[in-house]
C-alpha cells in the first residue's frame, strides 16, 4: 500500500477509535489549560512577543551561513569538533565514524526529533550500537518497539495501564498503578546507561552563534545526565536550530516553555559551550557537533515556504490541530506530525509521495494562531497544495472534476443549465460531488437563489 | 567542494536580502508581565515563584544558621558529596562529618552513586522565574548536582536578579570560563505519564537552597 | 429612512442549496433601509479550487466575480469564508494578473453580515424576542482571516430572551475545510461530532453560526447522529425573531 492509501486508512480508523479519541483529547485538554493560563501570567502581550520570536528568527534565515560559520568557529574555539552532513545518510556515516574512533558499544540517548529523523536508533543496532533511550517517553515508545506520537510527548497516547505492562514484560518489574512508581522503574533501570554509556547524544534546541554553545532543554534531568557522565558528548542538530546571541535566549526559553508545556520555564535548561574545559571537575573529555541540511537549504531557496524554518518544534500547532486531535500522530508516518510535519514532510522527502499530508487540514488556522514564532503554517499548506498540482500531483479524478466546475462557475448561463438539469435534487448534483468520497452530497434547493430574486424582484 | 561548502553555498545563494539588523532581546520588561524592577520585590517574588515550583526555601541570617538548617536537611541523607568552595568550607565544620568533597572525575560511578545528596553554590537566582543558574566552573562540574536525590544550593540574597536577560548579561557572560551551565527551575520532573507531575525523574526529588541573608 | 444601496454576494451554495439564508439577509438588509443590488451573472468566489491548490481553475472562477463586483461599492455576504476568500487570498491567488489590482481592491468592500452591521453601525436597529440559550458557532474563517470575534454575539444579545454562548476554547472547527470533507469523511466527521457534542454538553440544542459551510456540514452529522439540534444561520435567526421584518 502507498503511503497516501496507507494515511487514508490510518486515518479514518483513528476517527472512529473511540478511546483514542477519549484519551488524546484528555491529555491535550490538560495541556490547554495550562498553556493558557500561563500565556496569561507570563506575557504583557502574547502576540507581541511571538511577533518578536519571529522577526529573531527572520534575520536568522535571512544571514543564515555567516551566523553558522559564527556558530563554528566559536564552537572550535571551544574544543568541540563540527561536523556537517548534507544527508541523513552523511550524519549516519559522520556517527558512525566517531562511534568507531572512541570504539563504543553502547550508548544513551536524550531525545531528539533530528536523531528520529536521520533513524539513528536503527543504524546504531544494524551496527552493534547498543542504544539506551534516556528520556522517559522515549524509553516507553523505544520499549514498545514504536516511533514517538508527538514531538514533545512521545508516549501521550500511552496510558498508566499500558506502561506499566509494558515495563513488566520488559524491565521485569512489577505492575503498578501509579505514575510516580512507574516513573522510579525508569529511573532505576536507566541509572545504569548514563555510567556505562560511551557516547551521550542528544539534540538541540537552539545553537548559539555568539557565543557558540548548544542549548538543550528538558525536565527530566536526563539530558544533564546524557551530557554529563559518559566520555564522549555527541549532539546532532538540524541547521536551523540557529538564534544569533545569548542574549536572544531571554525570550525563547520562555516562549518555547509556554508553547511546549505550558510551563514559565522548562525544568533545565542547558548550555553546552564545548567538552570539559581545563581544570573543571568533570564533563565529556570530547565534543562533537552533527550539522544536518537534510533539504533545509533547499527549502531556503523557496521565498514563501522558508519561513517554516522558523519553527522551533514547540509541538503547539500539533496540540491545537484538530485533525491531528483527531487521527493522532501514529497516522502521519512521519517524524514531524501535526501541522509542520505537513507542511515539511512533503518538502523534505517529496511532494508526489506526501501531498496527502497538506490536503489532510481543513484549513481552520488553529496552528498559524498558536506558533510562538509566527509562521502562518496553514497558508503554506495551501501553497504545498499548488505546488502538488502544478507538479500534476492531482489525481486525475480532482483534477477534472474541478475543470468542469470551473467551466460552469465562472458562467451563470452553464450554473442555470446545471441546476435545471439537477432539477429532482441530488443525484445530477453527482455531476459535481464526486461518488467516490463515500460523503453525502447536499440535496440542492428546488429553486436556487438565482430564480427566486428573477421571479419576485424582477419587474 | 566538501559538505559544508555546498551547504553554505546554498544558503549564501538563497539568503533574500542581507542583514537587516535586529538588536539582541534584552526588553523583559516590555515583554514579561511578572517583570519587576523593585529590588524590594525580587526576594518575595522569588519564594513565591520556588516554592511552586515545589522547590525548599530556607532563610538564614549567618554561616552558624545556615550550618544548622543543612543539618535538618540532611537528616537521613548520608553520605554528602559537597563542592570544594570556600563559603561550603565555611559552613561545614559545624555540619557533622559523613561529608566528602567532590575530588571530579576520579570518583567512580558505583562510588558517586552511594551519595545521598549534594551542596553546591550557585551564580544567581531569578526572581522571575524562580531559576538557580550555576555553571561547571563555579559549581563543581557537571555531575554533582544531578547525581544525588537532594541538591541543596548555598546562595545569598545579593545573588538575586529580576528576570533571565540580567541573569544571562550579569553572570553568565562576564565571565566565560565555564564549559557547562544550567538554569535550573525546579526539581527534576516529568509529565510524561498520562500528563501526572511525578518529581525526581532522573535528577535530584528535592531541591532546596539555603539562603543567606547579606548584612 | 432614507435609501442607501448595497451591494449582495450570494455565495454558491447559498445560491444552489440554501437561498432561504440569502432571501433572510436581503430582508433584514431591506428593513435597515437599504436598497439591494444583486448581480444575477454572479456564481462563486473561486475558494475551492484555490483550496485544491487548482489555481487556473480558481483564477477562472474568481476572475468572473472581479469582473461581476468590479464596479460596486460595498457587497454584503452571508458568508466569512467566502469573505476571507476575497479580502485575504485575493492577493495571493492574482499575484501577477493583470486584474490583481482591481481583485486585491475588493478585499476592502467585501463583508461578512456581521461586519456590515457593525461598520455600518446599524445594531441598534436589530430588535425581537426569543427565549433561551443559543450556542454560536464563529467560523474558523470568521475569526482568523477576518478578526471577527464577539460582534455576532452582540446582534444576537438585541433579541430580547436571548442568551447567547459561546463553547470555551473558541473557535473550534466544524470538520468542514471544503474538499477536506470529501477527501477525508471520516475525520471531517469526527471533527462535526465533537463540535456538536460541546454544544450539547453545554445542553445548547440551538446553534446559530454566520458560515454556510459550518452549517452545511454540522446539520449533516447531526442528522446523521440523530442529534436533535437547531442549526441556523445569524440571518435566518434574525428574520424569525425579529420584529422589523
Amino acid at each position: 500500500m502507498n503511503t497516501q492509501k496507507q494515511f487514508k486508512k490510518q486515518s479514518a480508523e483513528k476517527a472512529h477509535d473511540q478511546q483514542h479519541l477519549l484519551k488524546i483529547r484528555k491529555a491535550i485538554r490538560t495541556y490547554d489549560e495550562k498553556v493558557a493560563e500561563m500565556k496569561q501570567a507570563q506575557f504583557i502581550d502574547w502576540p507581541a512577543a511571538r511577533k518578536q520570536a519571529g522577526q529573531i528568527k527572520q534575520y536568522v534565515l535571512e544571514n543564515w551561513a555567516d551566523l553558522l560559520e559564527q556558530f563554528e568557529s566559536n564552537m572550535k574555539e571551544n574544543g568541540a569538533e563540527v561536523l556537517w552532513a548534507e544527508t541523513a545518510e552523511q550524519a549516519r556515516q559522520i556517527f558512525l565514524e566517531i562511534a568507531d574512533r572512541h570504539k563504543a558499544k553502547k550508548i544513551v540517548k536524550s531525545k531528539s526529533m533530528t536523531t528520529e529523523e536521520i533513524e539513528l536508533n536503527e543504524t546504531c543496532e544494524a551496527n552493534g550500537i547498543e542504544v539506551w533511550e534516556s528520556d522517559l517517553g522515549e524509553l516507553i515508545v523505544q520499549l514498545a518497539g514504536e516511533k514517538p506520537y508527538h514531538i514533545v510527548t512521545p508516549a501521550m497516547h500511552k496510558s498508566k495501564a499500558e506502561i506499566s505492562k509494558l515495563f513488566h514484560e520488559k524491565l521485569g518489574s512489577v505492575e503498578s498503578d501509579s505514575a510516580e512508581e512507574l516513573t522510579m522503574i525508569a529511573r532505576a533501570h536507566l541509572r545504569q546507561a548514563y555510567v556505562t554509556a560511551d557516547i551521550g547524544v542528544s539534540g538541540a534546541n537552539f545553537l548559539i552563534a555568539d557565543p557558540g554553545l548548544v542549548h538543550i532543554t528538558e525536565n527530566e534531568g536526563n539530558i544533564r545526565l546524557t551530557t554529563a557522565c559518559p566520555p564522549v558528548h555527541v549532539v546532532i542538530a538540524g541547521i536551523e536550530k540557529l538564534l544569533p546571541r545569548l542574549e536572544d535566549l531571554a525570550l525563547f526559553l520562555p516562549l518555547l516553555a509556554t508553547s511546549g508545556t505550558g510551563q514559565q520555564l522548562t525544568g533545565y535548561n542547558n548550555l553546552i559551550r564545548g567538552p570539559r574545559a581545563a581544570g573543571e571537575a568533570d564533563g565529556p573529555r570530547k565534543m562533537y557537533v552533527i550539522l544536518l541540511d537534510n533539504g533545509r537549504s533547499q527549502l531556503h531557496a523557496d521565498p514563501k515556504l522558508r519561513i517554516a524554518l522558523r519553527c522551533i518544534r514547540c509541538g503547539a500547532c500539533l496540540n491545537a490541530c484538530p485533525v491531528y486531535k483527531t487521527i493522532g500522530g501514529h497516522s502521519y508516518q512521519t517524524t514531524y506530525q501535526g501541522p509542520i510535519g505537513a507542511v515539511l514532510t512533503p518538502q523534505f522527502r517529496g511532494i508526489a509521495e506526501w501531498h496527502h499530508l497538506s490536503d489532510a487540514s481543513s484549513l481552520c488556522g488553529a496552528c498559524t494562531q498558536v506558533c510562538p514564532v509566527d509562521i502562518p503554517l496553514h497558508e503554506l499548506l495551501l501553497e504545498n497544495r499548488r505546488q502538488s498540482d502544478e507538479q500534476s500531483n492531482t489525481s486525475l479524478f480532482w483534477k477534472q472534476s474541478l475543470k468542469i466546475w470551473a467551466v460552469i462557475m465562472s458562467d451563470r448561463g452553464k450554473l442555470n443549465a446545471f441546476h435545471r438539469a439537477a432539477a429532482n435534487g441530488a443525484e445530477a448534483a453527482a455531476l459535481l460531488l464526486p461518488h467516490e468520497t463515500g460523503k453525502r452530497i447536499p440535496k440542492l434547493a428546488r429553486q436556487t437563489f438565482a430564480q427566486w430574486w428573477e421571479e419576485n424582484e424582477q419587474s | 567542494m566538501n559538505s559544508r561548502e555546498k551547504i553554505l553555498q546554498r544558503l549564501r545563494q538563497s539568503s533574500p536580502l542581507q542583514n537587516p539588523a535586529t538588536s539582541p532581546f534584552g526588553n523583559d520588561a516590555g515583554i514579561f508581565a511578572d517583570y519587576t524592577d523593585d529590588e524590594n520585590k525580587w526576594l518575595s517574588q522569588f519564594r513565591a515563584k520556588f516554592a511552586a515550583l515545589n522547590g525548599e526555601l530556607y532563610e538564614v541570617g549567618n554561616i552558624a544558621e545556615a550550618g544548622q538548617q543543612i543539618q535538618k536537611l540532611l537528616s537521613g541523607a548520608s553520605p554528602v558529596l559537597a563542592q570544594e568552595h570556600p563559603l561550603i568550607r565555611e559552613i561545614l565544620p559545624t555540619v557533622e562529618p559523613d561529608t566528602d568533597f567532590y575530588p571530579g572525575l576520579e570518583l567512580s560511578a558505583p562510588e558517586f552513586a552511594e551519595y545521598q545528596a549534594a551542596i553546591s553554590v550557585a551564580d544567581c537566582l531569578v526572581a522571575r522565574t524562580g531559576s538557580i543558574v550555576l555553571n561547571s566552573r563555579s559549581a563543581g562540574g557537571r555531575r554533582l548536582s544531578i547525581l544525588p536525590p537532594l541538591h541543596i544550593v548555598i546562595a545569598k540574597t545579593n545573588q538575586l536578579v529580576p528576570s533571565l536577560s540580567e541573569a544571562i548579561a550579569l553572570y553568565l557572560k562576564t565571565k566565560m570560563d565555564w564549559s557547562y551551565a544550567v538554569i535550573i527551575t525546579g526539581p527534576s520532573r516529568t509529565s510524561d505519564i498520562e500528563k501526572q507531575l511525578v518529581l525526581g525523574a532522573h535528577g535530584p526529588k528535592r531541591l532546596a537552597i539555603v539562603l543567606l541573608h547579606a548584612s | 429612512m432614507n435609501s442607501k444601496h448595497v451591494s449582495v454576494f450570494i455565495p454558491c451554495l447559498v445560491d444552489q442549496v440554501y437561498p432561504e439564508m440569502g432571501i433572510a439577509m436581503i430582508k433584514l438588509l431591506r428593513s435597515f433601509g437599504y436598497e439591494i443590488f444583486y448581480h444575477k451573472e454572479q456564481t462563486c468566489c473561486g475558494q475551492p479550487a484555490f483550496n485544491a491548490g487548482q489555481r487556473k481553475e480558481a483564477i477562472k472562477v474568481a476572475g468572473h466575480f472581479v469582473e461581476v463586483f468590479a464596479e460596486d461599492g460595498l457587497i454584503v455576504s452571508p458568508s466569512g469564508s467566502c469573505t476571507a476568500m476575497v479580502r485575504k487570498y485575493f492577493p495571493n491567488l492574482f499575484e501577477g494578473h493583470h486584474a490583481c489590482e482591481t481583485a486585491a481592491a475588493l478585499g476592502g468592500r467585501v463583508l461578512e453580515f456581521s461586519e456590515f452591521i457593525q461598520q455600518e453601525d446599524l445594531l441598534n436597529k436589530i430588535s425581537g424576542k426569543w427565549k433561551g440559550r443559543i450556542g454560536f458557532h464563529n467560523s474558523c474563517h470568521s475569526y482568523r482571516e477576518l478578526d471577527i470575534d464577539d460582534f455576532p454575539l452582540r446582534i444576537l444579545k438585541r433579541i430580547d430572551g436571548v442568551e447567547p454562548v459561546r463553547p470555551p476554547g473558541e473557535p473550534v472547527c466544524c470538520g468542514f475545510g471544503g474538499l477536506f470533507s470529501f477527501k477525508f469523511p471520516a475525520v471531517s466527521a469526527t471533527m462535526a461530532r465533537s463540535r456538536l457534542e460541546q454544544f450539547f454538553e453545554l445542553g445548547l440544542k440551538t446553534i446559530v453560526s454566520n458560515d454556510p459551510g459550518c452549517i452545511m456540514h454540522l446539520r449533516q452529522e447531526a442528522k446523521d447522529k440523530n442529534m436533535n439540534m437547531d442549526i441556523l444561520h445569524l440571518v435566518e435567526f434574525l428574520e424569525r425573531t425579529t420584529k422589523t421584518i
